[in-house]
């Protein structure tokens, strides 16, 4: 890693916070929001999903989607869909709005890890092992992806360009269409690469890797960078809405690469410190250049990572799991391994 | 790995195919009734027990860093495990199946490797079933065979009815040349007490060689010994050339017992021969017993030298070599004889050509920095052929024994409880391929504080 610019100065001042509650039986491992603001959607590894309504906190409605463990749940692009993915090796599709199971989509024994909304249409993807496969809101299947030779770990629509799609594995990160079974472009790099995320104008794709490094491609030369010297492995990474910034953790400091001009290459990160361990999950919100890094630790912190400016922090005992803005990218919320929840508010 | 309560213990179970790894975790699962364990099975729905939550893997091995052999790790142990250990209602203990045909060191280093796996697990220790019945055909044509037997903490000998005890014993000794730390029990359908197999600490350096490691038939440093009865006419030994410049003896008293009861003397003779020796020179005598006399051969021609008890008795003489490479003859009264009994030492033919332990004791301090130089050019030029080691050091000047434990690149050691009154002393045990024992002890003694001689055990 290049020599890393003197940390960013900070005062601290506590985060706002709405409501706080424990919500789920157990640890939260998805979080997210509905279309219209109104609904969070929580998975935890009880195997159950929750819906909360925002406003108050409260649980509309709960029930257990997956034996052993739900690993995600989300709302389709207009919420008229939502689906939950779980250890059982299903993903089952709901009304978005009364939560009627309409249909299931099977992928056998293995973990389906990740799914993801088309962003215009209702199609989604689902992975689970080195199954991949694109089904319509019925169950039907509309695309199955064969060429997988190891476990995919991240699955990521492509910001601008509709159809298209990066994973992420052992190897390498591959590029597809929907119209192919057989991926479309392969980026290879000999490493585990745990997560794939675009930047919103689609021209960099970012990985993090098992092996505490950052990999990132330019678009469409394939160009490649390498930034390793994390103390652990990169499981976060996020891009500002400008695509300028990239935030990856890997280690208790949050490290943001700057893209403007020639950069990343060559320049120095910027260097977020603050929490006491680990970072566990950072997103930057929809707009504006406020970071929201959750940590180990417990606690939370929203930077702004513009000016040298305040610093909002909550802490909490448990660690962070997740954390999810609204669209507007005011209000904020947290999941917890506890099964805790809360929201808070940025002025 | 740092040692903690709350983390979950982490079995791994290896062996060929039929070697009864589903009855002994049908067996666990049984016996540990009540208690939360995950099992990770490389195969589906081949056990289903309600108290179990049993994920099924498919082995994917990931290679790290610059893609060497020693640091490759299990891709789908690290995602399930590190999955499992978020939910609240943790574990008692994880079970990890492999498949028959795996190289344990991807499993073991996992639990090195990964930051996340480390913080919540522990490997508690490699079980490995071995099918009596059927071992022999792949233990010398299957590497992974090999390495399942070298990796484990725990082996059984599976299905002991199907097999004579002297074939099993025989098995035995093959295994145990391979992998001399290894606790080894003889079973029939698995059956084996839990606390046998589980929480026994195997990678813990809190408990690194509170199993005292076994070697059987030990490269002791001398390869002859004969028994004399000596009384006032001494003994004269004549040698000729042979193919070292020297020759390192000593002379123990064996007292009242048997002629055949040199066996008692071996420990003492073994540290006798890592003093100081008192180099002789021809026509020199020994003439002391328990001292390491060096008979200095370089002169050509013959060379004499007499054995000169203080008092009267039976007598032992070990010697470095064997008499027959210096065509050594011993007369008394110019009269040539023979040994009342003699015994030679050399490496047993049992021992596995490819796989085998190497263990090095030695008193005295080593210096830390030699002594890390050496184990980093080894393991950097080695790592592959070194799947396991475990020791305990005396460092100079430190007063805290120093422990570690390693598998192939990826080491572990910490400073331990301090020495007492016991003399300081090392103990390594490397299990690996290809092992060479001599460049080992050698490597080994040249990072002793004092130049001391060590025996090999």
């Amino acid at each position: 890693m290049p020599q890393k610019e003197s940390s960013v100065e900070h005062t601290l001042a506590p985060l706002p916070e709405i409501w706080k509650k424990i919500t789920a039986l157990d640890y939260i491992s998805d979080v997210s929001w509905s279309p219209d603001g109104n609904q969070i959607a929580c998975a935890d590894a009880s195997g159950y999903v929750s819906i909360i309504a925002a406003k108050t906190g409260y649980m509309s409605l709960n029930w257990h989607a997956h034996k052993v463990g739900t690993l995600m749940a989300r709302w389709s692009h207009d919420g008229k869909y939502f689906a939950s993915a779980g250890q059982d090796g299903k993903v089952r599709i709901y009304d978005g709005a009364s939560f009627e199971k309409l249909s299931t989509i099977d992928h056998g024994g293995n973990w389906v890890e990740h799914i993801a909304w088309h962003g215009q249409r209702d199609v989604i993807l689902s992975a689970a092992g080195k199954q991949l496969k694109l089904s319509n809101a019925d169950g039907s299947l509309v695309q199955n992806f064969t060429d997988h030779k190891s476990t995919i770990a991240d699955v990521a629509w492509h910001p601008v360009v509709p159809d298209l799609f990066a994973t992420s594995s052992y190897g390498g990160a591959r590029l597809w269409t929907i119209s192919k079974h057989q991926h479309k472009r392969f980026l290879d790099w000999k490493g585990s690469l745990l997560n794939i995320s675009y930047s919103p104008n689609g021209k960099v794709l970012a990985a993090g890797c098992q092996d505490g490094a950052a990999h990132i491609w330019l678009l469409p030369s394939g160009e490649d960078l390498f930034m390793n010297g994390y103390p652990t492995k990169v499981r976060e990474l996020s891009w500002d809405s400008s695509s300028r910034y990239l935030a990856t953790g890997g280690g208790a400091e949050i490290i943001v690469w700057d893209f403007a001009g020639k950069g990343p290459s060559g320049s120095k990160p910027l260097v977020f410190s603050g929490h006491e361990s680990f970072v566990s999950v950072l997103k930057f919100a929809p707009q504006g250049l406020r970071l929201a890094s959750g940590g180990i630790d417990g606690n939370v912190l929203v930077w702004d990572i513009n000016k040298k400016g305040k610093t909002w922090l909550s802490s909490d005992t448990s660690e962070v799991s997740g954390l999810s803005w609204r669209a507007e990218g005011k209000l904020l919320v947290a999941s917890y391994a506890s099964g805790g929840l809360a929201l808070f508010e940025i002025p | 790995m740092s040692t903690s309560n709350n983390k979950v213990p982490v079995t791994v179970l290896t062996g060929f195919l039929g070697s009864g790894k589903t009855t002994l975790l049908n067996r666990i699962l049984t016996e540990n009734h009540g208690k939360r364990i995950a099992v990770i099975e490389n195969e589906f729905g081949e056990i289903g027990i309600d108290n179990a939550l049993v994920v099924s893997a498919e082995e994917e091995i990931f290679e790290m860093n610059n893609g060497c052999i020693c640091c490759t790790v299990r891709g789908d142990l690290i995602r399930i495990l590190g999955n499992l250990m978020k939910r609240r209602d943790k574990f008692d203990y994880i079970l990890v199946e492999t498949t028959g045909l795996a190289d344990p060191a991807p499993v073991a280093q996992t639990f090195f490797v990964d930051d996340e796996i480390q913080d919540a697990l522990e490997l508690d220790g490699i079980v490995t079933l071995v099918d009596t019945k059927h071992v022999l055909m792949h233990l010398d044509s299957s590497s992974e065979c090999k390495e399942q037997v070298a990796f484990a903490d725990v082996i059984l000998l599976n299905k002991t009815d199907l097999v004579s005890e002297a074939e099993i014993d025989q098995l035995e000794i093959r295994i145990r040349s391979m992998n001399a730390m290894a606790k080894i029990y003889r079973t029939k359908d698995a059956a084996i007490d839990m606390e046998s197999i589980l929480n026994i600490k195997g990678f813990d350096l809190e408990h690194a060689l509170a199993v005292k490691p076994t070697f059987l038939q030990p490269d002791y440093p001398f390869e002859w010994a004969g028994v004399f009865e000596i009384d006032n006419s001494h003994l004269k030994i004549t040698l000729s050339e042979g193919p070292d410049p020297s020759m390192s003896v000593s002379l123990l008293n064996i007292g009242e017992a048997s002629a055949e009861d040199v066996t008692a003397l071996l420990d003492q003779a073994v540290k006798t021969f890592s003093d100081k020796n008192i180099s002789l020179s021809p026509g020199g005598s020994i003439d002391s017993t328990g001292k390491l006399y060096k008979l200095e051969l370089a002169q050509t021609g013959s060379k004499t030298f007499y054995v000169k008890p203080k008092k009267a008795g039976k007598y032992v003489l070990f010697t470095q070599h064997k008499p027959e490479e210096f065509s050594m003859t011993i007369e008394r009264n110019e009269i040539e004889i023979d040994a009342i009994f003699s015994t030679n030492y050399e490496a047993s033919h049992t021992h596995d050509s490819e796989v085998s332990s190497v263990g090095i004791t030695s008193p005295g301090d080593l210096d830390e920095k030699k002594f890390n130089e050496w184990l980093s050019k080894l393991l950097r030029e080695q790592g592959t052929d070194i799947f396991r080691m475990k020791g305990v050091l005396s460092l100079a000047g430190k007063s805290e024994r120093f422990v570690f434990q390693g598998v192939h690149m990826l080491f572990d050691g910490r400073p331990d409880k301090p020495w007492a009154d016991e003399e300081r002393s090392n103990q390594i045990v490397f299990i690996g391929r290809n092992l060479n024992r001599k460049m080992l002890v050698e490597g080994f003694q040249s990072c002793l504080k004092k130049n001391r001689q060590l025996s090999i055990r």
